[in-house]
């Protein structure tokens, strides 16, 4: 039963100031480059461009935690628990049924700088259930996830830069354990495959050959004008790495197990816990500190009167950003026919850093999809 | 008027000359009203089939639109401009001309790109390396856009393109193409390659019916005597004609 339709959204903005959050509403525009290198493909495809007099492209706000992460690390803002509320801006992908144009209302939190970190992912988590839970009967799902504990195994297996990268962009597009399994099959399949000219690449190693000269010898062609922005010295440098790989470094299944095996890693905590400790003693790979985390998670949502909701783990639980460094969590209502999250978030550790920060900076947010909050699936569907 | 069963030809070029031929092979001949500027004609000796010369484009539209029975156009417009192409028109006859493929085209130099998967590898460090989505130059947008929806790849930049596509990486306004070709001699001129995997359509001409169209008795009786001209055999036309009634 959805209680939201009689209760103003803008409540849960409160609930945040009077839990100590200061309240700021980040620029409307960021520039477009520092939006393409942290949001996922899906995102990036459904993004809202302008650009400046000066021929600056920029892009309308895809989320509040990158013009909030912007404004915090130029100084701009005084305190470090922020609650946003506003616009922010992707045209709708296909299966979005709560909304048809391209602004949605959000309301959420930041926290940033906290070292606190198990301790803040937990608060984080059980005020956002609190506040929703207000405008719901029912109980809330939660489900979480820790994707360094991914990206940590993705290490262990030593696998090469290009296959690493293609598994990551996998699994950032939301693709469950066997679709990505199958991927990988597949792109092992079909591998680099040309006859690698060693010879030519020993030549170029030893300095005897340019860039330009291995690519006129492999093409057969002198005249050549078209490189479509790409520089020489990549598209050699990636063509032996391409080449090396088919003679040495071959995937095995073990490899292609361990990832699905992983990934298939679901169901409620204390089952996955003992998944997770089996898995490592198989595969000889150390999980002591994700799990202490997921079980101190755990103990603080049930420490803040969160044991009626169901918490589960959900190894493939990912978000289609790409900054996401450690905890990802979403908050749906047990309503079955309601797909998408009303709430979503985790851990950046690494955004500051990349937007330029000297030091590293520990971040956490979570945002609440008002329009999803608002959206009341039994009457749309009468 | 209803009764006569409309068939839209091409109205000039290669494809005109080869749908004429090939018409011709089949003991057809047309006639084209008020010469080669005319836009409407006939079938000589078939006065229940009147021809009206259109684009291949406009075929294809008209086809969905329900506004002509039957048009010869090729199977890559009937997929760029038919919105659900299978749902609107129907392909009847492949005529075994005008064959070309709808083809992902990088250049020459990009040694370490066999294949979309490797494609897939320069699109993602492209994007890392320059903060921007590599551009495909194409006129075929939709037929661009549903091929890379199935393969789950959405990192890259459309740039409409209307003739000449073969040269936008020369001119810098696009990184690849995604352009038809038929022997390749038009890529490889302008430095460009095929790659493994990026055959998106194997196109040619072919008879298409639009199934937004009111078939009457008459007119299925005429598609019969068509078909049966063209050398379908019974059962096939049995299954045309189940298929349309």
């Amino acid at each position: 039963m959805n209680k939201a339709m009689d209760k103003d959204p803008s409540s849960i903005r409160e609930f945040f100031i009077n839990k100590g959050y200061t309240f700021c509403n980040p620029a409307m525009t960021i520039p477009a480059d520092i939006v393409m290198n942290f949001m996922g493909e899906d995102v990036r495809s459904r993004l809202l461009f302008t650009s400046s007099p000066s021929g600056d492209e920029l892009c309308l706000r895809p989320d509040f935690t990158l013009p909030l992460a912007i404004s915090y690390i130029n100084n701009e803002l005084q305190a470090n628990k922020f609650v946003y509320d506003g616009y922010a801006f992707r045209f709708p992908s296909i299966n979005e049924k709560t909304r048809y144009c391209p602004e949605f209302r959000q309301i959420g939190i930041e926290n940033f700088g906290d070292k606190n970190k198990i301790n803040v992912e937990g608060e984080v988590i059980s005020q956002a259930c609190e506040i929703l839970s207000s405008f719901y009967d029912d109980h809330l799902e939660i489900k979480i996830s820790d994707i360094s504990m991914f990206y940590q195994l993705l290490n262990h297996l030593k696998i090469d830069t290009h296959l690493f990268n293609r598994v990551r962009r996998l699994y950032w597009r939301g693709l469950g354990a066997t679709e990505i399994k199958d991927s990988i099959k597949k792109i092992i399949n079909t591998r680099f495959d040309a006859k690698p000219r060693l010879d030519l690449i020993d030549e170029y190693k030893n300095n005897n050959l340019s860039s330009i000269a291995l690519i006129q010898k492999l093409t057969g062609s002198d005249d050549l004008s078209i490189f479509s922005g790409r520089r020489p010295d990549d598209i050699v440098k990636s063509y032996i790495d391409k080449s090396e790989l088919i003679n040495g470094n071959v995937i095995n299944d073990t490899v292609i197990e361990q990832i699905t095996e992983f990934l298939s890693i679901k169901g409620d905590i204390s089952r996955v816990i003992k998944l997770l400790g089996n898995f490592q003693k198989k595969y000889h790979i150390d999980f002591a500190e994700g799990i202490e985390n997921l079980e101190n998670r755990v103990k603080i949502l049930k420490k803040n009167q969160m044991t009626k909701d169901m918490i589960e783990f959900n190894a493939t639980l990912s978000r289609k950003v790409e900054y996401y460094t450690g905890l990802i969590f979403e908050i749906r209502t047990k309503n079955e026919n309601k797909n998408e999250p009303i709430a979503i978030g985790g851990r950046y550790d690494k955004i500051f850093e990349e937007l330029g920060s000297a030091k590293p900076i520990p971040a956490v947010g979570c945002s609440i999809y008002v329009d999803r909050l608002l959206f009341d699936e039994g009457n749309n569907e009468s | 008027m209803s009764h006569k069963l409309i068939l839209g030809i091409p109205n000039k070029g290669r494809l005109q000359k080869q749908t004429v031929d090939f018409l011709k092979e089949n003991s057809l001949e047309i006639e084209r009203g008020r010469g080669d500027r005319g836009y409407i004609g006939r079938l000589i000796g078939y006065d229940n089939i009147e021809l009206i010369f259109l684009s291949p484009k406009e075929i294809s539209l008209e086809l969905m639109k329900g506004s002509i029975d039957l048009g010869v156009t090729g199977l890559d417009l009937i997929n760029e401009y038919v919105r659900l192409p299978d749902m609107n028109t129907h392909n009847i006859l492949e005529l075994g001309f005008g064959k070309a493929d709808v083809v992902v085209a990088i250049p020459i130099t990009w040694i370490d790109v066999m294949s979309i998967n490797d494609l897939e590898d320069v699109i993602y460090n492209f994007r890392v390396s320059t903060g921007k989505r590599l551009r495909i130059a194409t006129k075929y947008p939709n037929i661009s856009r549903n091929f890379f929806e199935k393969i789950g790849l959405s990192d890259y930049l459309l740039v409409d393109s209307h003739g000449a596509t073969e040269g936008a990486p020369a001119y810098g306004s696009s990184e690849i193409i995604i352009d038809i070709t038929s022997t390749g001699s038009t890529l490889a001129a302008n430095q460009l390659k095929r790659i493994d995997l990026g055959t998106i359509l194997e196109s040619q001409a072919c008879l298409f019916s639009g199934l937004n169209r009111n078939w009457s008795k008459d007119k299925i009786i005429t598609l019969s005597g068509l078909l049966t001209l063209l050398g379908s055999d019974k059962a096939y036309i049995s299954k045309i004609v189940s298929l349309l009634s």
